[in-house]
């Protein structure tokens, strides 16, 4: 005998997302209503809100007036913009070089190309810490053997390094994220439509520019979207790195919202900051998602 | 099958039975009398159980180090666990190991502290962190709670003592002090510098003949080592932390002096330009391997420099007190750890009957052998073992006059997180100086 619940629609649709309900309001909602909370008390070494000072938005506006709170936003938007502008194009790249070698490569070259985005973010910032040290980094040591530099360059501690440093340590890892995203779009571009145009003769450069980037701009808008987001939150790999410095020449928000919250145990501060940087990504993201819409021609 | 049931019962009961702790059986005499038609005395074997004392755990946080024995008895957790075992058998100590990056450490701390979480019973509290913890609640006072403090010197248990409070058993203590090459300044005729211009001139003098070694080496890396450096250096050059109205003095003649000082030492190549990245670990290993003529460090490192496996220097070294301008103090900035408990603690008699074990001379004695100096234990330097232990404690004491601390402050982590960005905004060049110090100044006056 078959049980069936007698159930309509709307009722079983209910239930299969109340799980995943739950889940996000426990690890989602839940975190942000607090932080919310805590950013309006002055929380100095205590989590005790009920019993704390209420102090109103004082916590936004002590973030806002503070100079190193411009300072981060600036490097955060400039690692931003120059880290997605150049993992789009490095991921682009080796997206289509996976769909240009033989299929008997291809699986290879995917996995190669997997490999830096399975290392967790803090492991690669040890990994590059290394790389870049001064007395015993690889980097610093090829460059003096092949006489392009008379001594190791201070990649962490050089003001006029340290912040490229970061970039291309970040960009390393996420190029491969944004190739696997645009190889999905790749896939999706029909052969007949570049063979025809091959028949035409249009060159590849035409190809690509006429063909393929249309094509596939949904997948570039959506992956730009994710790219940019994590960047505007990116801090394992930078406070892994440099901590912040020299001086504080690579502080982002994400990372003086921890030092806030963690090391000066200033929670109201700490939310404040933390619930800003949200809301720029917020900002940004729906922005974005305003300018994709028009794209997404290919929606039922 | 009723019949197949009630067999199985009797299994059933001995296998529950099993599975509880087992209960401590003790065989006792007692005399029933027994109703028969004729009193008869009679003794009966009874079984009586006692409870086991309930066995309990306490947790100590700390770094990975106290796994680790730098001379010739076991590791401090080590002994602490089987001295805990051996004094009070129903505990078991455990250890939670904390990051071995002390902002991570403290950071870890704060959290689960502030969250009033009782996952950790006892935890490793840094000397600077005192203030903090102190004025937060976060240590539990012991006082009265600890009777070994009275073999105690004072100054030990003064560093972990908030407001009259004591808040920590300490277990190590640490002093920066200038180590240098004997041999080099023997060869050119040099004393261990009383100044920082004796400093420079034996460093150029030995440097010319010798290009390939470093001068004066010094951990200037954004971390709280190089907070540490720079407070020496502002004593030294006659400054101080703070005014009599509170302000901050940073700033002050003096101070742009030592900065300046840091500065140039990088620009004229008498520190390598390296040191703005370095660590401890990596100021100590070039020294050590004997590619510099001065070191500012930790005096930690004496128990190793004459160990023929791990430097490159031995009996070529020596220790002094860390260089002052005439107008300035010789200043070693101390540093140091104490075991505190958690308020928060749910093993609060537990937690401290190891607190006791921990403030006993056995265990004092046992971090002097495994980590070498300093601790605070009265007489402890006169016991052979320690003394074998610790061959060159007597070159340590010089140093340890010249104590000072790092700026005392509530705000202790945002202080050090503000002087540390500021300082190495001047010592990269990212800042002029002055600026760096003023900036640093205004921020540390606008903490409340």
């Amino acid at each position: 005998m078959r049980l069936r619940p007698n159930l309509r629609e709307p009722a079983v649709a209910l239930l299969f997302i109340i799980p995943a309900f739950i889940g996000l309001a426990v690890f989602f909602y839940y975190p942000i209503g607090q932080t919310v909370i805590f950013s309006l008390f002055d929380l100095d070494h205590t989590t005790d809100w009920m019993n704390a000072p209420f102090v109103g938005l004082n916590n936004y506006a002590d973030v806002i007036r503070s100079r190193q709170f411009w300072l981060s936003l600036r490097f955060t938007l400039i690692f931003s913009i120059v880290s997605v502008f150049l993992q789009f194009w490095i991921g682009l790249a080796m997206a289509m070089a996976t769909f240009a070698v033989v299929p008997r490569l291809r699986g290879v070259l995917r996995a190669i190309i997997i490999i830096p985005w399975a290392i967790p973010q803090i492991i690669q910032a040890a990994m590059w810490k290394w790389l870049y040290n001064t007395d015993v980094g690889l980097i610093g040591d090829v460059l003096v053997r092949t006489g392009l530099v008379d001594s190791p360059p201070l990649f962490l501690a050089d003001p006029r390094l340290a912040m490229g440093a970061v970039i291309f340590a970040y960009v390393w890892k996420t190029a491969s994220v944004t190739s696997i995203f645009l190889m999905g779009g790749l896939a999706m571009v029909p052969d007949h439509l570049t063979d025809a145009a091959k028949v035409d003769g249009a060159r590849a450069w035409m190809r690509f520019w006429r063909i393929t980037v249309p094509l596939i701009m949904p997948t570039i808008l959506v992956t730009l979207l994710f790219r940019t987001r994590d960047a505007l939150r990116a801090f394992d790999i930078i406070y892994g790195l440099t901590g912040g410095g020299p001086g504080t020449q690579t502080e982002v928000l994400s990372s003086f919202a921890y030092k806030f919250y963690f090391t000066f145990v200033e929670y109201g501060l700490g939310s404040a900051y933390a619930l800003i940087t949200f809301v720029l990504v917020m900002a940004l993201s729906l922005l974005y998602l305003k300018r994709i819409q028009p794209h997404l021609r290919f929606r039922s | 099958m009723f019949k197949r049931v009630l067999l199985c019962l009797p299994v059933l009961a001995l296998i529950l039975a099993g599975c509880g702790p087992a209960p401590t059986p003790e065989v006792v005499e007692q005399t029933v009398e027994v109703p028969v038609e004729q009193t008869v005395e009679v003794t009966k074997i009874v079984e009586q159980t006692a409870e086991p004392e309930e066995k309990q755990e306490v947790t100590l946080a700390y770094g990975r180090f106290i796994n680790l024995s730098f001379g010739p008895g076991p590791a401090p957790y080590e002994a602490i666990r089987n001295a805990v075992a051996e004094e009070y058998p129903n505990i078991e100590v455990q250890l939670n190991i904390t990051p071995d990056d002390i902002g991570a450490w403290h950071d870890s701390l704060a959290v689960w502290i502030s969250a009033e979480d009782p996952t950790v019973d006892i935890y490793g509290m840094d000397t600077p962190w005192v203030k903090e913890f102190g004025s937060a609640g976060w240590a539990v006072p012991l006082n009265e709670k600890i009777p070994e403090f009275e073999n105690y010197d004072d100054s030990g248990l003064d560093v972990f003592s908030y407001e009259g409070d004591r808040l920590g058993v300490p277990v190590w203590g640490s002093i920066h002090g200038l180590f240098y090459r004997s041999d080099l300044l023997d060869e050119y005729g040099f004393e261990p510098p009383e100044t920082f211009d004796d400093l420079v001139e034996a460093a150029e003098t030995i440097m010319a003949d010798n290009p390939d070694i470093s001068g004066y080496v010094w951990p200037g890396g954004r971390n709280e080592t190089m907070v540490m450096i720079w407070a020496a250096l502002l004593h030294g050059f006659g400054g101080q932390y703070f005014e009599d109205d509170g302000s901050c003095a940073f700033n002050s003649e003096a101070g742009i002096a030592a900065v300046q000082f840091m500065k140039d030492a990088i620009d004229s190549g008498l520190s390598p330009r390296e040191v703005t990245a370095w660590d401890q670990e990596a100021a100590r290993t070039r020294f050590a391997e004997g590619d510099a003529i001065f070191l500012q460090h930790n005096v930690s490192i004496v128990t190793w420099l004459d160990d023929e496996e791990r430097s490159g220097i031995p009996g070529n070294w020596g220790l002094t007190k860390v260089p002052a301008q005439p107008n300035g103090q010789h200043a070693g900035v101390t540093g140091g750890f104490a075991f505190s408990i958690n308020p928060y603690t749910d093993n609060m008699d537990a937690s401290l009957k190891v607190m006791r074990v921990i403030a006993s001379e056995k265990i004092q004695k046992a971090f002097a052998i495994a980590w070498g100096p300093v601790q605070h234990y009265q007489g402890l330097y006169e016991d052979p073992e320690v003394l074998e232990a610790n061959p060159d404690v007597d070159k340590i004491e010089p140093v340890l006059e010249t104590a000072i601390s790092r700026p005392p402050s509530e705000d202790y982590a945002q202080v050090s997180s503000i002087v540390q960005e500021e300082l190495h905004s001047a010592i990269t060049g990212i800042k002029p100086v002055e600026q760096a110090l003023n900036d640093a100044c205004s921020r540390v006056d606008a903490l409340d």
